[in-house]
């Protein structure tokens, strides 16, 4: 077994595993850029299955201020193939901020009209919560999200650290 | 050329060993992507489906006021004619989250809908008192259960107040722009008279 382990370790060998492993991050790459991946890249596709989207935000500022935090949304398409998708839940958690002091402004469900809700303006970025958002929405040009004060004095700070972390959802 | 598919066949089952490995290592790996990425997508036994992903994170552009008179084209920019005293117009931020969507889909969108400009006027004697004024074109809808529907510089609008943090937030739709303020620790007369000048 061991001989068997040590020949597997030749150089010769070394080199054939080394070439699939850069063959299939090339091939992630190729597929990643396609859309072939695309939910890594803020674009989700719903469905007629009950579905919740969790996001990573994660942002800085020109100060060096970073944030992060994890937004679900529990949607439902009215079919495979929807024309409206139904938002019945939006979540917030897992929040950080260093230095501390990033707060949450507004957050936006955005088809053919912009649905604001204010149930994170100025909360911590820290704060975990749920929202019932009861909203159905039109697919088309549809997205949702969260403004972010990417600052040490949160909403009261500078203007040009206000983020903006979205997620869109669109058809195949 | 009989010389050539025989140096040919020789080089190839040389390096047969080399492609074996090769291919085996590159579909199994290939496989074990695959199969954790659909299990990690797939819908569970009662059909709810969990998917992860990465939101799209931009910054404010910071605009000047030339710079914001011309966002809306050739619909003017209505900017209030009183502050309150002691407010002075600090910072002006645009935000056009369009570049999300795929080019499919802002190929039939009016992009111009999603622009919006943010205006903050600051209290200079208090700087946790301030007016966030925004403007849009694509109207804009405050979706809490306790917003109330108010008339506002004589048409429909929504107000909703956050006592016990000192907000205030007003929304309505007038000449062809959506209107959006929240204010914090500034009073509601003073927010009122603000409003009444926007023009």
């Amino acid at each position: 077994m061991l001989n068997f382990i040590k020949k597997e370790f030749r150089f010769k060998n070394l080199i054939s595993y080394s070439c699939a492993l850069v063959t299939a991050f090339l091939i992630s790459v190729v597929m990643y850029s396609s859309n072939a991946f695309a939910d890594l890249q803020g674009i989700f596709y719903p469905d007629s299955f009950p579905s919740t989207y969790e996001v990573i935000n994660s942002g800085s500022n020109y100060s060096g201020l970073t944030y992060r935090y994890w937004r679900s949304e529990s949607v439902q398409g009215n079919s495979n193939t929807p024309t409206t998708v139904y938002f019945s839940q939006v979540r917030t958690s897992s929040g950080t901020s260093s230095p501390s002091g990033a707060q949450f402004g507004v957050y936006k469900i955005v088809d053919l009209r912009d649905k604001r809700y204010l149930d994170w303006y100025a909360q911590s970025i820290t704060t975990t919560k749920s929202v019932p958002t009861n909203y159905t929405a039109n697919m088309g040009s549809l997205y949702s999200e969260m403004t972010v004060y990417a600052d040490s004095y949160g909403i009261d700070g500078s203007q040009s650290n206000v983020r903006y972390d979205r997620i869109a959802y669109t058809n195949r | 050329m009989l010389d050539m598919i025989e140096l040919l066949t020789q080089i190839v089952k040389k390096e047969m060993f080399f492609l074996k490995r090769y291919l085996i290592t590159l579909i199994s790996i290939l496989a074990l992507t695959g199969i954790i990425g659909t299990t990690l997508a797939s819908p569970s036994n009662n059909g709810e489906k969990f998917v992860s992903g990465h939101s799209v994170t931009s910054s404010a552009k910071v605009l000047n006021a030339n710079e914001a008179k011309e966002v809306f084209g050739n619909t003017e920019l209505q900017l209030p004619s009183k502050l309150p005293t002691n407010f002075y117009q600090e910072s002006i931020i645009y935000n056009e989250p369009t570049t999300i969507l795929n080019e499919n889909v802002r190929a039939k969108v009016d992009v111009e809908k999603f622009k919006e400009v943010t205006i903050r006027y600051r209290n200079t004697t208090d700087n946790t008192s301030w007016i966030d004024y925004t403007t849009k074109k694509m109207e804009i809808v405050i979706m809490d259960e306790d917003a109330k529907d108010i008339l506002i510089n004589g048409v429909h609008g929504q107000f909703k107040s956050i006592p016990e943090q000192g907000y205030i937030a007003y929304s309505w739709f007038k000449g062809g722009l959506s209107h959006f303020i929240i204010a914090k620790n500034t009073s509601n007369e003073k927010i009122i008279e603000f409003i009444e000048s926007v023009k």
